[in-house]
């Protein structure tokens, strides 16, 4: 078996884009099918890359890097990837919410999420609880993600939780929160599904939420 | 932890992580750190921050329903960074980064720049929930309300206006073209303020007098910071030029911050005031016309601390580090990091017109 999907794994780690790049190309010209090299090459990287930052080996920018070198994987398979199967693994929407206009706890997660490979739609910062249900009418994902940096602007969160109850629409998706002040306990009051103490964790614990087990 | 090489950093570093009070008898200890470059003082400030820091609770520690602390207290001291050369490469510290170079970049431009001061909210509205503030619009905008007594020494004639300051070239606040007068409204209130632009203040001071002890903007204002939940941690910026023995000019900085989250946000401040001192340094050289060389900056934390929920992953990541690379894989330069400055600078012209 070809171990450039080993390569492609070991440069994403090291976020040399244009080598995750180039190996995707070759990949791709040695016949191997684009599910398989995303899964066991770009997935499988960016899956050392979460374990090397939750082991406290990587810092943040190199997390980030990382990320950008899967997308210039993406960018070469993702024409193919919707000819041959679907990528995603479930849609995911993320935002941070209203009153809130932090968004570099929100932007590491989406990258991070993005890697594990679901499909983001990330609706920014300052977001109203009627565009969370809205782009949950719209999109049908599987798990919301809030974020929220503020004491004063977590209290969002409910209000948005209540407003997807009132739309009937709380029951369609799953809802995980992080941010600076956010504690499990505090989740659990206001009625979502999981808390993540930081963007490592918050991949594992989308994956639970949407049912998925890692295949390598 | 690698303890020989770990006494082996300690050594190696004795010389600029100073004790200068520990923490006994209730007093807050005070570390001082110096080192040639931003990164490696800030890496030494935080090695000193962990060594001998107190600590103490702070309003942000999470409790649970029965109103039990979950946290960990934050580690503490006052804290003092003497950076030699602050444009020294490798600036960048990976350690200190938490948003990665895009966030660097944007955060310099908020600083810098003032890009995100249209999310400050009005201080006449209580239902606004934007940001109470960001260090530009306190430094570029500052606002005060403005008063009948300003109104009245307004109209004092310039004979008038020479006696009251006592001062041959005296002008009233109002004269200069650095401070404006602006109107706010909400719900029919309005509110006239006084706006100055302190650092264009003290760029026309420093250009008149490079020894002035007067170069010096500022953050609180007292009419609203006492009340609100989350006011400025920077509190003050002071600056003044002394030439070398060639007669060369170099631009001092000191900041100081009345409480500073090392970890999280410390780096990313003082990258951001160093390109607010390389922009004074060129404006002073502009209306000079001599060249104003970056000189040396020190930055006092009164609090300078590490969340306790945050002291594992400082301890796994930051320290871990420390000991399994040399200062170069835990560093970076801006050369290096430019190429995603100038990605985040396209995304930043493109949603800010910047």
């Amino acid at each position: 078996m070809s171990d450039i999907p080993d390569h492609i794994a070991k440069k994403l780690y090291e976020g040399d884009k244009e080598k995750v790049t180039n190996l995707v190309q070759q990949a791709l010209s040695e016949g191997m099918t684009p599910g398989d090299i995303l899964n066991k090459g770009l997935i499988a990287g960016m899956d050392r890359v979460g374990q090397g930052f939750k082991d406290g080996e990587l810092f943040v920018p190199e997390v980030l890097i990382a990320a950008r070198a899967m997308q210039g994987g993406m960018d070469v398979l993702r024409p193919l990837l919707t000819e041959s199967d679907n990528p995603s693994i479930g849609k995911y929407v993320i935002g941070t919410v209203k009153g809130d206009l932090h968004d570099i706890g929100k932007n590491l997660v989406k990258m991070m999420v993005e890697g594990a490979g679901f499909e983001v739609i990330d609706l920014g910062a300052d977001v109203s609880p009627e565009a969370f249900v809205d782009a949950v009418r719209q999109h049908r994902p599987k798990i919301i993600g809030m974020s929220a940096l503020l004491t004063t602007t977590m209290v969002q969160m409910k209000v948005t939780i209540e407003a997807l109850e009132r739309a009937e629409l709380r029951g369609s998706v799953k809802i995980m929160v992080g941010g600076a002040p956010m504690t499990s306990d505090y989740a659990k009051k206001i009625g979502a599904d999981a808390y993540a103490p930081d963007a490592a964790a918050a991949v594992d614990v989308a994956r639970s939420l949407a049912g998925v087990n890692r295949k390598e | 932890m690698d303890k020989e090489k770990w006494k082996a950093i300690l050594k190696e570093k004795t010389n600029k992580i100073h004790l200068i009070s520990p923490a006994y008898r209730g007093n807050i200890p005070v570390v001082a750190t110096s080192g040639e470059s931003l990164a490696e003082t800030w890496e030494n400030a935080m090695i000193g921050l962990y060594l001998y820091g107190c600590e103490i609770r702070t309003q942000y520690d999470a409790k649970d329903d029965q109103g039990n602390f979950i946290d960990p207290p934050s580690r503490d001291c006052t804290t003092l960074m003497s950076i030699e050369n602050p444009t020294a490469e490798p600036m960048i510290h990976l350690g200190g980064i938490p948003g990665g170079f895009e966030d660097l970049e944007e955060y310099v431009q908020e600083v810098r720049d003032g890009i995100k001061d249209h999310w400050v909210r009005n201080s006449l509205d209580p239902e606004d929930t934007r940001w109470q503030y960001t260090y530009h619009e306190r430094l570029f905008r500052y606002e005060l309300p403005l008063s009948e007594y300003d109104r009245y020494l307004c109209q004092l004639s310039q004979e008038e206006k020479q006696k009251f300051y006592r001062n041959e070239t005296a002008h009233f606040l109002l004269d200069h073209d650095y401070v404006q007068v602006v109107e706010k409204e909400i719900k029919g209130k309005k509110q006239n303020f006084v706006r100055i632009n302190q650092i264009q203040y003290l760029i026309d001071k420093l250009s008149q007098q490079p020894y002035t002890r007067q170069a010096q903007a500022i953050t609180w204002q007292p009419y609203m910071d006492t009340d609100i939940y989350d006011p400025a941690c920077l509190q003050s910026m002071w600056f003044r030029i002394l030439a070398d023995e060639k007669g060369k000019s170099f631009l001092n900085m000191n900041i100081r911050f009345r409480s500073r989250d090392a970890y999280d946000a410390s780096f990313m401040n003082c990258f951001a005031f160093i390109h607010v001192m390389e922009y004074v340094a060129e404006e002073v050289g502009k209306r000079t016309g001599e060249e104003i060389r970056i000189g040396r900056f020190v930055d006092e934390s009164d609090s300078f601390h590490i969340y306790g929920k945050r002291l594992k992953d400082f301890e796994i990541r930051f320290l871990q580090n420390l000991i399994n690379r040399d200062f170069a894989g835990r560093t970076f330069s801006r050369k290096d990091a430019e190429p995603y400055f100038k990605e985040r600078r396209k995304k930043l012209k493109e949603r800010f017109g910047t």
